[in-house]
């Protein structure tokens, strides 16, 4: 049986007024899976991806890194989890593309020409070589986002998770992101994406979890909770339970 | 989240929430000129009545703990600087102390306004309270009121966010904390002049000309 790569386990957040954004989540995601994090509004996902990387402390619960507890050491978690914000902009730390993507290595302490290899490496897997001297705020939204992942995979990140990667993108910057992801999925990346736009990617989920208020409504394959999807106020595409691998923006 | 917000609305149905604002507005102001100008003596009510409307407005005591960071800067600007050159070290110290601690209420009070008051009803109160001065005084003055209210969470937000993104790719907070200057001055100031820019197109569209009325 596959150990998996990540894990939580009885996992709760109390807000201070008592009320449960958390309400003892368990999940687990197998190493080189896609998986789709879906509900409504307020449900609690973006939560959930905080406290995977130790941006927020949980009440009760532990995350389980490769078997053992993240909390230990969160620098080395976070270099193997990278986290996409829904803001695009609120990840970009420099003022020049290539300048960003070496930010991680920098901190790494690893050596400038090294660094810059690693950069150069990320952002021609985003398809952001030919824009390395342009100044980020000139990037289109869907550059944007593809130099946040740019900049997280510097740090050698096997866990992705992405909160709302689709937002405001067009079609050729949707299909240029899940192109990627499929790319980095196939190299044994995991993949935790948490989206509403269920007709943009479902075709290539491992698993689809969702949520409402706070719980883990339903998790399985997509045909296994297909029934569940209106419940956790996500839109239902319309197409039958049988055909959810046609769900993707990807062309055939 | 990672910690409360400040200076951010937040709806409820308490007492100082359901106050007017027409009501509110002067208050926080009289209590600002008190908070300001009283004697020491006064600074005891001034801090009881700053308590007791947090409570019963439900506030969150660990988000005025996010003051600190400004409040500690004036302190070292006001009470530990002038060391350097003062005869009366406690004098000083003392003096820095209360500027401090008075500032500190005035932080705490707009706190406590912003988060229990809508934005857009704050500063429309404040248009119909500043009239007197003419409808192009206090329109421009209720417009850079709101253009504050609205422009201090989202630069408060985007700072931490910021934070947190350097923290994610490898930042250490504790080796390096000048990082943080450099990576805040572009995007924030940036964040400021695009709601400003879109506030004054809002503004526009809406009807207002800045040079014709």
């Amino acid at each position: 049986m596959t150990t998996p790569v990540l894990e939580t386990v009885g996992l709760v957040h109390t807000f201070d007024d008592g009320r449960r954004g958390l309400d003892h989540v368990s999940i687990s995601f197998l190493p080189g899976t896609f998986n789709i994090l879906a509900g409504a509004n307020g449900s609690g996902k973006t939560l959930f991806l905080r406290h995977l990387v130790g941006l927020t402390v949980p009440t009760e619960g532990t995350i389980l890194l490769n078997g053992a507890p993240a909390n230990k050491n969160w620098n080395l978690a976070r270099q193997q989890m990278g986290f996409l914000f829904q803001d695009a902009d609120a990840q970009i730390l420099e003022a020049t593309v290539l300048e960003d993507a070496l930010f991680g290595p920098r901190h790494q302490g690893i050596p400038h020409e090294k660094a810059e290899k690693i950069a150069k490496e990320s952002l021609a897997l985003c398809g952001l070589d030919h824009r390395e001297e342009d100044l980020t705020s000139l990037l289109s939204g869907g550059e944007k986002r593809r130099l946040n992942l740019a900049g997280v995979l510097t740090l050698g990140a096997s866990i992705l998770l992405l909160d709302e990667p689709f937002n405001g993108l067009d079609q050729p910057g949707v299909e240029a992101f899940l192109r990627i992801l499929i790319d980095l999925q196939r190299q044994g990346r995991t993949i935790v994406l948490v989206t509403h736009d269920l007709e943009k990617c479902l075709a290539h989920s491992s698993s689809l979890t969702l949520w409402h208020e706070g719980r883990i409504l339903a998790t399985g394959s997509p045909d296994q909770v297909w029934d569940e999807i209106p419940r956790a106020g996500v839109h239902r595409p319309c197409v039958g339970r049988e055909n959810w691998k046609e769900l993707t923006w990807l062309p055939r | 989240m990672a910690s409360p917000l400040i200076f951010h609305y937040k709806p409820g149905q308490d007492p100082v929430r359901r106050m007017p604002t027409l009501i509110k507005l002067p208050l926080a102001v009289a209590f600002a000129v008190w908070a300001s100008l009283c004697p020491e003596w006064g600074l005891f009510p001034a801090f009881l009545a700053i308590l007791y409307a947090a409570k019963i407005a439900r506030i969150s005591w660990i988000s005025f703990l996010r003051l600190l960071p400004p409040l500690l800067f004036l302190f070292l600007v006001t009470g530990i600087l002038p060391l350097l050159q003062a005869h009366n070290f406690l004098d000083v110290l003392a003096d820095g102390l209360l500027r401090t601690f008075r500032f500190g209420l005035l932080l705490a009070a707009g706190h406590i306004l912003t988060t229990t008051t809508n934005p857009a009803t704050l500063a429309a109160t404040l248009e119909k309270l500043l009239t007197w001065t003419g409808p192009q005084a206090s329109r421009t003055l209720a417009t850079m009121a709101s253009l504050a209210l609205t422009a201090v969470p989202g630069i408060l937000d985007r700072a931490s966010a910021l934070r947190e993104a350097a923290l994610l790719r490898g930042w250490n907070s504790a080796k390096k904390p000048w990082i943080l200057a450099k990576i805040w001055t572009l995007p924030l100031l940036r964040v400021l002049l695009e709601r400003g820019v879109w506030t004054a197109w809002s503004l526009e569209l809406r009807g207002w000309r800045s040079l014709k009325k």
